[in-house]
């Protein structure tokens, strides 16, 4: 009698005080929510957690639960309070002849991420899941969860229980890196390291996050050398193409330590594009942006530059085309590594990033305008800001090439996204020299046209004779560049503005991974426009295509939610969701599907109406 | 350019058949129905085949018997000539596992239309088939070719209220199929409880 007294009121004070939901008891489970804190501020992020207690010897699962079951789910019911997916602890493997099952036994929570603001905290959903033993059960219930709002926030021992659980998901890593290879029946996943002693390791599995892949239940043959772990793993039976990549959970063991998991993925294309290949590629990628319209006007300097070059000496050419090539090369070098560096201290930066401050653009726009108005002869500069002009002094024009060197390869970078978007996004993952090398050839692909024009003059001598036509072909140029100052004016307007003012433009939807996911969980298919002010290539498609009332209308039509992750100015977290495409640069064009385990779809840089309507086939 | 490298590699890797592949020869298979009747694959040609695996205390195969979603697309396709047998391939002492009379018994309860409930003891032809869980769905074409094995449909929860707003792949293979069509979704993973070996 006493004793439950005192339960009683134990249970009613942990009840007052601690931010939980009711504790629901169902079939071989107890089910609640938790939260880190006891109460919050009126504006704050923090965690909750979603905490089931398995009785001994059933389980449930994890997001990809092996052959059979399936991963639990919660539902939230209206409300205004942002909160993510969850974060998945990593699983156990349980066998259960001839299956297997990804999941966890005793106890799991899963950690969700809460971003709040407001004057009270409610939260209620449906929490829906499937224990196992051999037998399965279905199980739900209602959660409500009320933490309350004051001055200070006072965080709850909950918060260890809801760290370590935190803990258990799977790190993030760029360390390890994972090739695949297969033929029909296996996997080979090879991973390798250059900070961790992978051969140390006595366990290693892998969890795939697809579960089509793999036959679950069969074995992962190990084998280590190195710093490498090789697995393999035998393929689904009713897998009936070969995967392009592979990602998943890389678990690994060793005795008296506790487990330790990865994130891992692979892209077929990483194993497959070796070093060789990856630069010819850059070269390539190089030579086509002199095509690009925003190295054009870049180009019309160029032009003037070697016309007025047919009266120079076959060296000095030469000597010119080198300290343009030398100016190319030199602002590539700096641009990547500056790049590398600001990446290996955390920012989350793309290429094409000096775009997006708007110090860079203004300078970028008074120097432009200063070569049309030095195009238009309002006055003369000649070789000291962009080698043109016809007076250039024989021994100086050298500084005018370099720099015109880099001008272009300043205003160029941003639309190298369309040829070498994957490439660069690739180049980025590889080691430091390796991926400066592959933008060094990059500049060189830019550059080597004029390099091999300054060594054939006889080329350029078949140019026109300079005379007065060259002062009207010089009025001419100004055009471009009073065009590029009117682009830069306009992304300047769009990066200066309040991001109130560009999230909400029609029918698009601002970026947000919390949306993302609650609309990909309710199964809405999302499209998602990778874009920026400054890019060319987005403004182009989202004029000709996307913003069409055609296209419009078929997006309504099938139900599609129009997202748009605006690039123009620096936002880690589009950085990161770029990242997850292997991209670091826009466009890019996602298109989510209404199930939301299938891979979604990827469309192609430059749209069409009917590579758009082609696409929305296949909701 | 990177896709090219990708699609040389997988033109490069043959492809070697395994047990229930789709585009390829079904397993035949030897079994006794519930009146002790033996049933082969080859009793069916020329006809569409569907194989359905069951298990009467899994929840997910009680959620698409209880609101009778199983039972209507069996009567609708038996009505059209096609196929349709019941595999159960739990084993003794295990949950699921049929005598003649049990499965008579249900079979009655629950209105079951089937053209036949096969007992897979030995659990031979489950795993020629490489079954994984109740329910798990193949089609199989008059020429004997499987065209299509995965879930009942694309909505993996035990709810029965999630029905109508799920696509039912068989539905939409068999519908296909009789058209004279090809499969669109061919194969999709099967959901459910693990089938009791």
């Amino acid at each position: 009698m006493k004793l439950s007294v005192i339960v009683l009121i134990l249970f009613c004070t942990m009840n007052l005080f601690a931010a939980e939901s009711e504790m629901q008891r169902r079939d071989h489970v107890i089910v609640s929510l938790i939260a880190d804190h006891d109460q919050i501020s009126s504006n704050q992020d923090f965690k909750v957690g979603l905490k089931f207690i398995i009785e001994k010897g059933w389980h449930i699962y994890w997001k990809n639960p092996g052959d059979s079951g399936t991963a639990p789910k919660i539902k939230w019911e209206q409300s205004k309070v942002q909160i993510s997916s969850f974060s998945w602890p990593t699983p156990h493997i349980f066998h259960i002849e001839p299956l297997a099952n990804y999941g966890y036994e005793k106890e799991v929570i899963f950690p969700m991420e809460v971003k709040f603001s407001g004057n009270n905290f409610q939260l209620a959903g449906e929490a829906s899941w499937l224990v196992c033993k051999i037998e399965c059960i279905p199980g739900k219930a209602q959660l409500k969860l009320t933490i309350p709002v004051g001055e200070e926030e006072i965080s709850f021992s909950d918060s260890k229980e809801i760290e370590k659980y935190l803990s258990l998901k799977a790190i993030a890593t760029n360390d390890i890196k994972l090739s695949l290879d297969q033929d029909a029946s296996t996997f080979k996943l090879k991973f390798s390291s250059e900070d961790m002693d992978l051969k140390s390791f006595e366990k290693a599995y892998f969890f795939p996050n697809d579960g089509t892949y793999i036959a679950h239940a069969a074995p992962q043959e190990m084998s280590t050398d190195k710093n490498h772990i090789e697995l393999t793993i035998k393929k689904s039976d009713s897998l009936t193409e070969n995967p392009e990549f592979i990602d998943g959970v890389l678990a690994l063991e060793k005795k008296g330590e506790p487990r330790l998991s990865f994130e891992v993925s692979s892209e077929a294309k990483g194993a497959g594009l070796s070093l060789w290949m990856a630069l010819a590629f850059a070269f390539l990628g190089g030579l086509i942006l002199n095509l690009m319209p925003c190295v054009f006007p870049v180009i019309s300097i160029k032009i003037l530059g070697f016309v007025d070059s047919s009266q120079k000496t076959n060296t000095e050419i030469s000597n010119h085309g080198w300290a343009y090539t030398a100016g190319v090369l030199l602002s590539f070098l700096i641009l990547s590594g500056a790049l590398l560096i600001l990446r290996s201290l955390g920012q989350s930066l793309g290429w094409g990033f000096q775009l997006q401050s708007p110090y860079f653009v203004i300078f970028m726009m008074v120097l432009f305008f200063l070569i049309a108005l030095n195009l238009w002869g309002v006055f003369e500069i000649g070789e000291n800001l962009a080698g043109v002009g016809n007076k250039v002094s024989r021994q100086k024009g050298y500084g005018g090439s370099f720099f015109t060197g880099i001008l272009a390869t300043l205003v160029a970078t941003p639309c190298t996204a369309p040829f070498m978007g994957s490439a660069l996004g690739f180049a980025i993952t590889l080691p430091p020299i390796q991926s400066v090398f592959i933008f060094l050839m990059l500049g060189f692909g830019m550059a080597v046209p004029y390099l091999i024009l300054s060594y054939f003059p006889s080329w350029i001598r078949k140019l026109p004779k300079p005379g007065p036509w060259m002062i009207t072909f010089k009025k001419i140029l100004a055009i471009p560049m009073l065009l590029t100052v009117v682009w830069l004016g306009w992304v300047l307007s769009l990066q200066l503005q309040s991001p109130e003012n560009i999230k909400n433009e029609g029918a698009w939807i601002s970026y947000s991974e919390t949306e993302l996911q609650k609309l990909r969980d309710e199964g809405a298919p999302v499209f998602v426009d990778f874009t920026a002010a400054w890019c060319i290539t987005c403004q182009v498609n989202k004029k000709v295509v996307l913003n069409t009332d055609k296209i419009q209308l078929a997006f309504k039509e099938a139900g599609v939610v129009l997202m748009k992750a605006d690039w123009t100015n620096q936002d880690p977290v589009i950085t990161k969701a770029l990242a997850a495409f292997d991209r670091n640069s826009v466009p890019l064009y996602i298109l989510y599907t209404k199930n939301k385990d299938d891979k979604p779809l990827v469309l192609p840089e430059i749209l069409t109406d009917d590579i758009v309507l082609n696409s929305l086939k296949k909701l | 350019m990177i896709k090219l490298s990708a699609l040389l590699l997988s033109l490069f890797m043959a492809t070697v058949s395994f047990a229930a592949k789709v585009g390829e020869k079904a397993p035949d298979f030897k079994v006794s129905d519930m009146n002790g009747k033996t049933v082969q694959l080859a009793d069916f040609k020329g006809k569409f085949v569907v194989l359905e695996w069951m298990n009467e205390g899994c929840p997910f195969v009680k959620k698409h018997y209880e609101s009778n979603n199983m039972q209507k697309l069996q009567k609708e396709y038996t009505g059209k000539n096609v196929a349709w047998l019941t595999v159960a391939s739990s084993q003794k002492g295990k949950q699921g596992h049929w005598t003649p009379e049990q499965a008579q018994t249900k079979a009655k309860e629950w209105n079951m239309a089937p053209t036949a409930i096969l007992l897979d003891e030995g659990a031979k032809m489950g795993k020629a088939y490489g079954a994984k869980v109740t329910p798990h769905m193949f089609v199989i074409n008059p020429e004997g070719v499987l065209v299509y094995n995965g879930a009942i449909d694309d909505n993996d929860s035990s709810d029965a209220a999630d029905i109508p707003k799920s696509t039912n792949y068989v539905d939409l293979a068999l519908k296909e199929s009789l058209a004279g069509k090809p499969v669109k979704v061919s194969t999709s993973k099967p959901y459910g409880c693990g089938v009791k070996f």
